[in-house]
């Protein structure tokens, strides 16, 4: 089957993106040096989740007469947290290529096609950076996004990454909470730790603007020879600067002090292994912390938690024995088959069939993302809770049952209420339906109102009862 | 990076419906079969391929495979089609520096060595890390570059500082010619006279509360973190037209990295001064000297191992994990304990037989010597490992042979995988619909050998259509378990290393991996193949179209030459220093 690639256009560009967004040609550093005064009274917040290899088809939830969900074996740890979950039935993508899980993971939140035939990175940004680009989404906060690995190392082939900022221009995860922590923190004062790299004296402080200055201008000579795609790289070393000159401008002796509620969290303890239940464990705990304290601090409303990678094998967790392979990647392949699925496997010396094993190693993911759902929750804003002013996006590679196929996808919108979202269903589809769709209501509900579309399907509009 | 609809007409010829055999000539290179990025994982573990045991049959039936012997006779599938011309104008570009070439710019520019390795990690793209493409600079990265630039020249005391001006002196005096000589080995050109002005002000700027240190220190400062210093640039004048030949300088860098990994020296410096590198009939002068050199045997080494992908094997994992490739304890008892051996004699035959002075085809036939020690008794520690046990070139190294396999047993898949990615570049697409498990079925239980187990799992209809064209390289190899041992028979049934090459030119019925490696050895898709692995790698660049002049002058250097004739072939032609300005 041949890939098929798109030219780049429109949406896909982040100059096209800033033009359509501003109505003027601006540069973006430009944007990033928005006040920070200016925060919104009620933030909106994004998180974007991954887990690998589908959900089995027992992940779906049932309904009562009432429309009332009943959550399956892999959601449990979701008990109490039904009325923030809206699931939709009869998503697919919109291409595919070989197996999917490549086609899968360009598309998921990007809804792009491969940005070549060589790296399948996708081909435009994903839906955070739209937003960030577009809307306010951001609201003053002194970092645009962070994007956070958890049972995986952070690698940055197209089996890894989620997030784009253009074409081809994957964002990599930080897998390392410590390192996590020190960016997302940087310059905040907990227990009187001051900011670190910031000038300390008049002279210090313009010696770095000259230096700014003289960088911004090198990148606008280069680019000023170059053709669109390598501009466009340049693009992100320009908004990096902008950030820098953010980061690194002074503030009092003593940092920024923290807000209300905004807590330091502790990094250690976390072993980097992906195939113990309980380093996973930790290690999605730890990360979640630190998002929820982040939000707390106000530091950025957007996010991305990834928990390992598209086809990703962890051999042997969760005790799994399968004929000497002991894959989770395996076991997945075998819950699709009417067959197959009832095959025996071993988990920690347990007999289970391949769905039931497959289920419990779905709900291993979910359990993370049912934590960090939870932890906002538990924080009250505004008239209800944190989680009321942020979408947990959660989406996988494959179709339902590992389904090597762009049919029957599973996403995931958890809370969201102040945006809109209609949760507490299961919206039926009555027939296949672009995910696209899907997006585009979410873009919606972050005040990109005038998106009719999104990725390559820039005309499909919003999806009905999605949205109040 | 060229646009995407730019390299689909490469790619595209290469993208054959999934393990069909190529028709008759075509210009297109031979098909490879799948692109198993996941070592594996979507082959259903290895499953899927077409009936070995009916690709023996078809074999036999063209010419007698099956019971060994070769039949170079036997007309072949896919000729080697020589390619039409194509433009030497490579796309105007940056490349960012990797983290090695910004330490060794640093130390180039500060004469101080800095660790490098709390860097943001290098993306690892799927191809080469080093790919311009991969090249951004993100807020961290930045951050990184400043807050480096900030220690490393606070860090200079005032006998280093003066070392680094012209004359020696901390003066106000010296700014010019300290300027013009820190641009110049910053920038790895002339300073421009805006440049001169600009970094003079902020000269200027830093001594106008006493402290002339500061003053030079703001400079060098500068330069460290400018996009003039992190990126090489392939720009050309600044009154170019659409297509254009880079200045000498530019040239110089793209050589300099490319080949030695660092910026260059100043002999190099001084043959741009003189307009040579953009002559034609001084440049391969000068690519020689280079390859001479003993960096760029280390460069063609780290290549290699890129290519061959043994920097996959591992001596310790990451933290909490074990090294890979992971290996069953009781299947393959002591494997641990010869890693470190394993790994050295891979490192070792490949420095030897793919260096310099080595060609490809020893690199593919020569006979890798026995091992003594721990190691070679490691080799012979297998069901049945006391006798024979020859090895022939590259594929035969335990290192390969345990990476293409695994905890519990070889993988003739996997093995036939590498050979048609890394060694044919055709790409072998996995199944839509994953296929049956390897080892879950009554056939699978039933077999005895590694062979049988592919070729029950195989006779599966969903399994038809794909391995035939990898296991059936791959069986070659089953003298070799999944840990590289040797072995003449598995569960007491004789090995059988028959096998088939097809979709090449040298298409044949091979009796063994010797045959293999002879095949391949005189395979021009082969010669094609390491030749554009070799521009991605050094080039930092995926090919645009076949026929790119550098390509092709390295494949034909590789049919009778050294690997070090293939790199100034590689690098002497007009694509080194021709550029056109993308829209």
């Amino acid at each position: 089957m041949r890939p098929m690639v798109l030219p780049r256009h429109g949406l896909c560009s982040r100059r096209a993106l800033l033009r359509s967004a501003l109505g003027g040609v601006f540069l973006a550093p430009f944007l990033r040096q928005r006040s920070l005064e200016a925060k919104d009274a009620t933030p909106k917040r994004l998180v974007l989740v991954f887990t690998p290899d589908a959900h089995p088809r027992e992940w779906w939830p049932s309904t009562d007469d009432g429309g009332k969900l009943g959550l399956g074996a892999p959601l449990r740890d979701f008990a109490g947290l039904e009325s923030e979950l809206l699931f939709v039935r009869q998503l697919d993508h919109s291409w595919t290529f070989d197996n999917h899980h490549e086609a899968g993971m360009a598309q998921l939140f990007t809804g792009a096609r491969f940005f070549d035939d060589a790296t399948h990175y996708a081909n435009g940004p994903s839906i955070d950076q739209v937003l960030l680009a577009r809307t306010d989404l951001r609201g003053g906060t002194p970092i645009p996004d962070v994007h956070l690995a958890v049972a995986d190392s952070g690698e940055g082939n197209q089996r890894h990454v989620t997030c784009y900022s253009g074409p081809g221009q994957p964002i990599p995860h930080e897998a390392s909470p410590s390192r996590a922590f020190s960016k997302l923190f940087a310059g905040v004062s907990f227990g009187g730790s001051s900011a670190e790299g910031a000038p300390t004296s008049t002279l210090e402080r313009e010696l770095q603007k000259r230096m700014f200055e003289l960088d911004r201008d090198a990148i606008q000579s280069l680019a000023a020879h170059l053709g669109q795609a390598e501009r466009e790289r340049l693009d992100v070393h320009l908004d990096a600067l902008g950030e820098l000159e953010q980061r690194l401008r002074p503030v009092n002796d003593a940092g920024t002090p923290p807000a209300t509620g905004c807590e330091a969290v502790a990094t250690s303890g976390v072993t980097t292994s992906d195939r113990q239940a309980a380093n996973i464990e930790k290690w999605g705990q730890v990360q979640a912390d630190l998002l929820v304290n982040a939000f707390l601090c106000d530091r950025t409303r957007v996010a991305d938690l990834a928990f390992g990678s598209s086809g990703s094998q962890h051999t042997g967790l969760l005790g799994l024995k399968n004929g000497g392979t002991d894959s989770w990647h395996e076991v997945a392949h075998l819950s699709l088959g009417e067959q197959e699925r009832t095959q025996s496997v071993s988990l920690d010396g347990e007999a289970l069939t391949a769905a039931a094993a497959y289920a419990e190693f779905d709900r291993l993911w979910a359990a993370r993302v049912a934590y960090l759902a939870k932890r906002l929750k538990a924080i009250p804003e505004g008239n209800g809770s944190m989680l009321d002013n942020t979408l947990i996006y959660w989406g996988v590679e494959c179709g339902t049952d590992h389904n090597h196929g762009p049919s029957d996808m599973q996403y995931l919108l958890i809370g969201g209420r102040n945006l809109g979202f209609q949760s507490g269903q299961l919206l039926a589809l009555p027939s296949a339906t672009s995910a696209h769709r899907l997006h585009t209501s979410v873009l919606h509900a972050f005040g990109d109102v005038e998106a009719t579309g999104f990725g390559i399907e820039e005309s499909c509009g919003p999806l009905t009862g999605v949205l109040a | 990076m060229a646009p995407s609809g730019t390299r689909e007409r490469w790619l595209a010829p290469l993208l054959f419906a999934a393990c069909t055999r190529l028709g008759a000539s075509t210009e297109a290179p031979p098909p490879t079969l799948g692109d198993e990025s996941a070592a594996g994982a979507d082959m259903g573990g290895d499953s899927g391929q077409d009936s070995p045991a009916a690709a023996r049959a078809g074999s036999k039936a063209r010419g007698g495979a099956g019971g060994g012997g070769s039949d170079a006779a036997r007309e072949t599938t896919n000729p080697y089609v020589e390619p039409a011309g194509a433009p030497a104008e490579l796309p105007a570009r940056t490349f960012r520096l990797s983290h090695a070439e910004y330490a060794a710019s640093v130390e180039a520019l500060v004469q101080k060595t800095i660790d490098v390795s709390d860097l943001e990690p290098e993306l690892d793209n799927g191809i080469y890390r080093n790919m311009s493409s991969s090249g951004l600079v993100r807020t961290d990265l930045l951050e990184e570059y400043y807050a480096k630039a900030r220690a490393v020249t606070d860090a200079l005391d005032t006998e280093e500082l003066e070392a680094l001006v012209p004359g020696h002196e901390l003066e106000a005096e010296a700014k010019s010619r300290f300027i013009a000589a820190s641009v110049e080995r910053a920038f790895r050109r002339p300073a421009t006279d805006a440049e001169l002005e600009a970094y003079g002000s902020l000269f200027e700027l830093g001594a106008s509360e006493g402290d002339i240190t500061l003053a030079f220190r703001s400079v060098l400062r500068a330069l460290l973190t400018s996009p003039h210093f992190l990126y090489r640039t392939e720009l050309g004048a600044s009154d170019a037209g659409d297509e254009f030949s880079l200045t000498d300088h530019e040239v110089a860098s793209l050589l300099s990295y490319g080949l030695e990994g660092r910026p260059p020296s100043e002999e190099l410096f001084a043959a741009a001064d003189r307009g040579e590198l953009t002559d034609p009939k001084r440049l391969e002068d000068h690519v020689r000297e280079l390859v001479a050199g003993t960096r760029a045997e280390a460069s063609l080494a780290a290549f290699a191992a890129e290519w061959l992908e043994l920097d996959a094997f591992q001596i310790s994992g990451a933290p909490g994990d074990p090294p890979l490739p992971e290996k069953d304890a009781a299947s393959f008892p002591g494997f641990d304990d010869v890693r470190s051996a394993m790994q050295e004699e891979a490192r070792s035959f490949v420095e030897g037989h793919a260096g310099l002075d080595a060609t490809l085809e020893e690199l593919l036939t020569t006979d890798v010597p026995e091992p003594r020690g721990a190691l070679g008794d490691f080799y012979r520690s297998g069901q049945s490992g006391s006798a024979g046990g020859e090895r022939h070139g590259v594929l035969s190294l335990g290192a390969l042979l345990s990476l293409g396999a695994h905890e519990t047993r070889g993988s003739p898949t996997l093995r036939g995988l590498f050979v048609r990615k890394r060694l044919l570049c055709q790409e072998v697409h996995p199944p839509g619909r994953a296929p049956p498990a390897l080892d879950r079925t009554q056939a699978g239980a039933d077999a005895k050998t590694t062979r049988e187990l592919y070729e029950q799992h195989a006779k599966q209809a969903a399994c038809v259509g794909c391995h035939a064209e990898l296991d059936a390289i791959g069986f070659t190899l089953e003298s070799f378990d999944g840990a590289g041992r040797f072995r003449t028979e598995e569960n007491g049934v004789a090995i059988d290393t028959t096998g088939d090459l097809s979709g090449t030119d040298r298409d044949r019925a091979l009796a063994d991996h010797a045959e293999l490696a002879r095949a391949l050895a005189e395979s021009e898709w082969v010669r094609e193949c390491v030749a554009t692995q070799a521009f991605r790698r050094y080039f930092g660049e995926l090919e645009s179209a076949r026929g790119l002049p550098p390509i092709q002058a390295a494949r034909r250097a590789l049919r009778a030459g050294t690997f070090g004739e293939a790199l100034v072939a590689l690098w002497s032609t007009p694509s080194t220093y021709r550029r056109r300005r993308e829209p």
